[in-house]
Formats: structure tokens, sequence, C-alpha cells
């Protein structure tokens, strides 16, 4: 079974506005996806589409020889999706914003040797969400995201406002995600995240444009 | 996640935990208004007690006959609750009614007495401030007249009677007669009240002003309790939301058990107000005609009978809720729209003081829709089925636009 993504032509318009015009890239297994442009280019709203918040006015994305948006269960199944901001739940702990993914067993589990202990969650478990800090918060929607174990994991800027040390312990989760066969999509403008990616769009005027990133920003800078 | 009863027992969890932050300044502001209202209620109370219409009245009042009328009126008709007689010279009349401290002064002509035993009709003059419209001049206004009415017609028929007699020879009779006539229409006089029934069509409903702002205080209590939960409800990037749309989860499930939350908390901090409100009304003694003789147990089931109306504002604040992205505008829709709805549907003002399209408009506004229900509820009738079924209506139609407008947000975010 092929077990790589396929985005073929994907469009979507808002009122007279066309966000997306084409969007279309592949990613196998293992493989970082980056997705680049400017504030307001539409990668939010790419990311969307492929977790199923919103739908396409066209286009298909093929997994496993099915398109995911013709098949929603499938497509929830398939995907972890991180979205801006904080998709948890302020006024509960940690432990109860886990709950409402897992299932107690396998909280318990993750939480003493799987995703869960390598994201360093175990720290702050009993703490309210509106106590924590950001990167608690990020590692807490992260590890909310893959309760499922989804195979393609899509994250809308996940390093924003980070400091280097959480931005270090999120970066060896994706290295670890990647290295047991997972595919990542990335929106970013992190450098640090560019560099843990192995292929790289930009996003421009609605139409995805594959870009060779060589770690010279002021270069991706100008073409952005 | 698949699971609905997942999302609505940590719905219901977040709502348990934030209970108390809800509850507090609610509870606050209900205790503030129920001082309030006491505090107004018993000065209103006492001024009421003390307050009787003062007459003046000058003139002769020299005449024995005259003063046996007064004193029968001052001291054996009930009129003697609501009017005092006070004698005294016209200049200080006319001064005393310059200053208000008099509602009327009546100016009695000489001789008035001895003018109607020979049938010569000498008029009282009534003497106001000149504000007609004041209730009370136009009731002293009739009064007035309906005495001069009775004594001029009595004494008409007691003239006829004489006459009657004098013609059939009957003379030695007369005086007999005479008292006899006169006692029976004094008789009559002192017991007109009993000639008249009246009947009170009530604020709203027939229901009392107290009665009837013990609803309004509830549904506008129930719109304002928006405002506490606004920090818990209002969402602010949707993240959380995506987030379930991305793993499965119907719109409809997330509203639903969000809903779930809000009217868990609604109606905890609703009951735990209401019974204390309840106790505070006992004990304070404010006085609730359709209460009067009601068990607690009545009282209670008066405020479950009020679970409707709490669904039907749930589900309108949910709306609400939804329409806003930040807790500063979300509060100011919250406040907004309370004032505007508490105004047109009665809420301030009793519903029958505001002109004829308000009261129709109120007729399909949520906080009318409650207002109407609760006061069948306290009239003992339960709420009509029809009031029911437009709570119900306009709650599934609250819910399905809070569906719409979410969806429509999360396509826009």
């Amino acid at each position: 079974m092929n077990r790589k993504i396929e985005i073929n032509q994907i469009r979507k318009r808002f009122h007279r506005k066309e966000v997306l015009r084409e969007a279309s890239f592949q990613a196998e297994p293992g493989m970082c996806v980056g997705i680049l442009g400017g504030n307001g280019s539409g990668k939010s709203t790419l990311l969307s589409i492929l977790a199923g918040v919103q739908k396409p006015d066209g286009g298909e994305f093929l997994w496993q020889g099915t398109d995911l948006f013709q098949n929603p269960r499938l497509l929830a199944r398939a995907t972890g999706y991180v979205p801006q901001g904080t998709p948890l739940l302020e006024e509960l702990t940690a432990w109860d914003n886990l709950l409402l993914w897992y299932d107690r067993a396998a909280l318990q589990r993750e939480l003493y040797e799987g995703v869960l202990a390598m994201l360093g969650i175990p720290e702050f478990i009993k703490t309210r969400v509106s106590k924590m800090s950001g990167g608690m918060k990020k590692r807490l929607s992260i590890g909310c995201a893959v309760a499922h174990s989804p195979e393609i994991l899509l994250l809308d800027e996940p390093s924003a406002a980070l400091d280097l040390i959480c931005k270090e312990r999120i970066s060896t989760y994706f290295r670890q995600y990647k290295a047991r066969g997972g595919i990542l999509v990335l929106a970013t403008h992190d450098v640090q995240e560019l560099a843990l990616c192995d292929r790289w769009y930009i996003l421009k005027d609605g139409i995805l444009v594959p870009y060779e990133y060589d770690g010279n920003v002021r270069r991706l800078v100008g073409v952005l | 996640m698949e699971n609905f009863g997942k999302y609505f027992r940590v719905q219901i969890k977040r709502a348990a935990k934030s209970l108390p932050a809800v509850l507090f300044p609610a509870l606050l502001l209900m205790g503030i208004a129920v001082l309030l209202g006491r505090m107004i209620w018993s000065i209103s109370e006492g001024s009421a007690d003390k307050q009787k219409v003062q007459i003046a009245l000058v003139g002769d009042l020299s005449d024995p006959y005259l003063k046996l009328g007064m004193y029968a009126l001052e001291n054996l008709d009930s009129i003697h609750f609501t009017v005092e007689f006070l004698p005294m010279a016209e200049e200080e009349a006319q001064r005393e009614l310059d200053l208000g401290r008099i509602t009327a002064y009546a100016r009695i002509p000489e001789g008035l007495v001895e003018s109607i035993m020979w049938g010569e009709n000498k008029k009282v003059t009534y003497v106001t401030s000149g504000n007609s419209g004041e209730m009370v001049s136009v009731l002293i206004r009739e009064l007035m007249e309906t005495v001069s009415t009775l004594l001029v017609e009595s004494q008409n028929s007691v003239y006829g009677m004489q006459r009657f007699l004098e013609n059939h020879g009957l003379e030695d009779r007369m005086w007999e007669a005479t008292e006899e006539i006169n006692l029976r229409y004094f008789d009559l006089f002192l017991n007109r009240t009993e000639l008249y029934k009246m009947e009170f069509t009530g604020i709203s409903n027939e229901l009392s002003l107290p009665g009837y702002y013990l609803c309004a205080m509830m549904v506008l209590f129930l719109m304002l309790w928006g405002i506490a939960a606004c920090p818990l409800f209002v969402k602010g990037d949707l993240a959380f939301q995506k987030l379930l749309r991305a793993r499965g989860q119907s719109l409809w499930a997330q509203v639903m058990g969000e809903y779930a939350a809000c009217l868990f908390l609604m109606l905890a901090s609703f009951l735990i107000i209401g019974g204390i409100l309840l106790a505070g009304i006992r004990y304070l003694q404010v006085p609730i005609p359709e209460w009067e003789g009601a068990s607690q147990e009545e009282q209670l089931v008066f405020l479950l009978q009020a679970v409707p109306v709490a669904a039907l504002m749930a589900a309108f604040q949910m709306l609400l809720f939804e329409l806003v992205s930040g807790i500063v505008s979300g509060v100011l829709l919250q406040f907004i729209s309370t004032v505007c709805l508490g105004y047109v549907s009665g809420c301030f003002y009793p519903v029958s003081f505001l002109p004829e399209g308000m009261r129709r408009a109120s007729a399909f506004l949520p906080s009318g829709i409650s207002i109407r229900y609760l006061d069948g509820c306290m009239l003992g009738n339960g709420g009509s089925p029809g009031e029911l079924l437009w709570i119900i209506l306009s709650l599934l139609l609250f819910l399905g636009l809070t569906i719409l407008v979410r969806g429509r947000r999360l396509r826009a975010a």
C-alpha cells in the first residue's frame, strides 16, 4: 500500500479572493515538508483544508490510494493537526485535556514511556493550562494532536514565540516522528524548523512553488 | 475524537470547576439587588402608610349637620383611611395648595345645609392646583361630585315624599317618615363600598406588581448571567474548535457539548441563587400576593418550572458567545442585549406600560416569551403549552443559528 501523500491542485476561494489557486505537492513517509509564505498568503488555510476543518473548492488529498477529502473519517484518523493558538481548555489541567483524546490506560502508558514522556508533559501534568508557559502549551497541544498516532502531522507555526530550549525539545520530537516513518507538514517562518524539512514550498499568489532552501535566509526573504 | 459523551463529560467538568468563579459575581449582584429592593420597598411602604390625601375645608363650617356629616365621614366611613379633612381659612388653604401640602380645598358656601333643606342648591366649590392629570385630584373631584349629587337627589326625594304625605292627609307621619328616609340614605352612603366590586387586572397576566417583578428579575438575572460566563464560553482563536473538527467532531456535537455545560452552569447558579432569593423573600417577608399562604415546596416548584426558561436563555447566550471573539466585546454584547431586550420585554417597566409596537415585538423575543411563561407559572398555571412550545422552538432556532455561525467562523478562520 502506498503510504506517501499526494496533494493535487487544491483550490479555495473566499468571496472574491482566490486564496489557493493551485496547491500541489507530494511527500513520502519519513519526510518533512515546509510550507513558506508571507502573512496572509494562505498557509493556514492550506493546512486547515488538509486537516478537514475547511472544505476545498477543488483538488484531492491522496493517501494509500484514497482521496481523504472524500473520506472524512479516514482523514481524521490519518492526520494530526496542531493549529495556531492554543487548542486546549484553559480551565482544566494537562491531565484533563489529555483525557479528552486518550483512554485512561493509554494515557498512563504514554506518560510513562511514550510520546508524552518524550515531550516532557509529565513535568506539568497537574498544572492548569491557564497557568502554563507558551512552551508547555505547545507541547501539550502536540501531545493532544498525536493521541491517535496519526501518520501525517500538520503543524501551523509550531515554534512561534517559543524559547530555544522548548524549540529544541519539539524539534527532537519531530526528528523522532520522522524516523518512525511519519510525514510532517509544517507551515513555518522558523529557521530551525526549516532546517528540519526535506522539501520546501513557497506559497505565493495562491500557488505553491517548490523552493530549494540552502540555509541562506537573505535569499529566502528575497523570494518571499 | 468521535465520542460525544467524552466531550460532554469534559465540558461538564470544566463548568463545575468554573462554578465558583461564575457564581460569586452573580451572587454578589443578586444580594445587592435584593437588599436594594427591600430598602426601596420599606421606604415606599412607610410613606404609603403616612400618606393621606389632605383636603382643606374653608367657609361656613358652623352648621351642626355639616359637622355631624364630617364627623361621620372622618370616623365612621372607610374614607378616613385615605382622606383627611382640615378646616382652615381660605388664604391659608390657598397657600398650602400652592406649596403642595394639600391636594385641594373645598369652599363651603354660607348656609349650605339650610339651603339644601329649602331646596336651594348652593354649590360646593372644589379648588385644586390645576394639574388635572393627577389621578388623586380626579378621584377626589369625582368623590365630591358624587356626594353633591347624592345630597341633592336624596333631598329631592325627601321633598317629593313630604308633598305626597301632605296631598294624602298624612301630615302626622311626616316627621317619622322623613327621619326614616334620611337614615336610609345615610346608611346607603356609608355602606357604598358594598355597592360596587373592584377587579384588579394586574400588571401583566393579572399578576401583582411584586409578582411580576420577581418574574422579570429572574429573566434579567438569566440574561445578565452571560456576563459572568463570558470568560468561559467566548472563543478567541477557535483553535480548540479547529482541533475538534479535525478529529471528526461535528459542529452539532461541539455546540451541544458546550450548550450542555452552559446550561448546567446556568442552572446551578440559578438554583443556588434562586434558593437564597426565596429564603430572603421569606425572611424579609416581602409581600408577594401570589405567594400568600404558599408553602416553601410550592415556591421551589416555581423555581423548577423556570428550567425551560433557563434552557432558552442558555441557548440565546450560546449564540451571543458565538458572535464575538473577545471577552471585552462579549461582555459589551451581553450587557447591551440585556438592557435592550430587558427594556422591550418589560423587565424594567411592566410591558403593559410600553407602546403597542414594543409589546408586539416583545412577544417574539426570548426575554418576552420567558416573562410571559414565568407569569403563568407564578399564577399557578404552570405555563401554557403554547408558550412552552414557543420556548422550545426559539431554543432550537438559537442552537441552529449557533451551529451556523460556528461553521461560518471556522470556514473563515
